[in-house]
């Protein structure tokens, strides 16, 4: 039997990246048409929107580790996060850089116009901005020269979470049956975390103690 | 239709046209796209097609038509005011209050096709801006 670190290592960690990389390869057959994968009748649409919605499940997913250990006892869950977390940083870059040659064609002038006029990109753009800190500050080297600061520079991984999930709502036209319900995850994984910190505060001095470790 | 269910917009959908717009020969009440019968997706059996306007103005699977003495309220107008007017003339210097409608990717092109400059009236300015004439379109969007 493996250990429980070598089967995060060996076979908890392939099977995110497998799953993380399965909407890539399916855009990517989309694309060449491979297979029979088709992406609609608005190629350049489907896959920006697909990356879109990938970065954004990834970062849930990311954001679910913490309470997913704590709820289930799993605290070797913690392994996995980065991986998570740079995956879904990995999909909203891919998404920004789709939209920015794809659909802009490298036109600075137009992204500098987006950026400034339409609230909703701008919006992303600043998340994308948080995921671009949080992944260059993921190393280990990073995390011991940034020692405690480090957490509360990853704390920002929320506001992240918040302007995607904003910037998702902010195009839709109408129907946000969708979005709604990336709203209410959020707002369950983050509700979570408060309530979390304020059963630590409320409790007494020695129980505080214990709940630290 | 299945998106029926949810109340995204006032149902039964509605779509309005001044008479002299309905008159226009380019205004279409189509049964078939590319040659073939429209598809339920495509608003079969029956669809308005006016070709210079936005796409939400052409109602699918019509079921009954009425001549209104005053202008008729219509879906995305009562759904988002601000955002859809009556007129939904295609107009690139008119943008979206969230996004611009300044260019467009035409579909059926490749992958890689860039975005083009969109038209005023989708290409048919000789054809209908008389309709309009004298009428401030940024306005009346």
């Amino acid at each position: 039997m493996l250990n429980i670190v070598s089967r995060y290592r060996l076979i908890f960690k392939p099977l995110i990246w497998i799953a993380a990389l399965t909407p890539l390869a399916l855009m990517i057959a989309g694309v060449l048409q491979f297979a029979n994968v088709h992406l609609g009748a608005d190629p350049v649409r489907e896959v920006l929107h697909r990356s879109g919605k990938t970065a954004i499940n990834l970062l849930l997913i990311t954001l679910a580790v913490t309470p997913l250990r704590q709820l289930l006892g799993w605290p070797h869950l913690l392994r996995l996060r980065r991986l998570l977390g740079l995956f879904a940083f990995f999909y909203a870059a891919l998404h920004f850089f789709i939209y920015v040659s794809l659909d802009l064609r490298f036109a600075l002038g137009a992204l500098l116009q987006d950026l400034t006029k339409r609230p909703y990109i701008t919006v992303g753009f600043s998340g994308l901005l948080i995921l671009c800190a949080l992944a260059a500050t993921s190393t280990q080297k990073m995390m011991r020269r940034l020692g405690r600061r480090w957490q509360s520079l990853h704390r920002w991984v929320y506001g992240a979470g918040l302007l995607a999930v904003w910037h998702f709502w902010w195009q839709v036209k109408k129907d946000i049956r969708e979005p709604l319900l990336y709203v209410g995850i959020l707002t369950t994984l983050l509700a979570w975390r408060l309530w979390a910190r304020w059963r630590l505060t409320s409790q007494s001095a020695p129980a505080k103690a214990l709940g630290r470790i | 239709m299945p998106g029926q269910r949810a109340r995204v917009l006032e149902w039964p959908y509605t779509e309005g046209l001044r008479i002299d717009e309905a008159m226009h020969p380019l205004a279409l009440m189509v049964v078939g796209v590319y040659g073939k019968w429209l598809p339920n997706q495509n608003g079969a059996p029956l669809r308005l097609m006016a070709p210079w306007k936005y796409g939400f103005k052409n109602a699918k699977a019509i079921v009954r038509i009425r001549f209104t003495e005053r202008q008729p309220q219509t879906a995305w107008n009562i759904a988002a005011p601000g955002e859809y007017g009556f007129y939904a003339n295609v107009n690139p210097k008119v943008d979206h209050p969230r996004w611009s409608q300044a260019t467009e990717r035409r579909i059926g092109n490749n992958f890689f096709a860039p975005r083009v400059p969109t038209l005023p009236f989708n290409g048919y300015a000789n054809e209908v801006a008389d309709l309009y004439r004298g009428m401030d379109l940024a306005r009346n969007f």
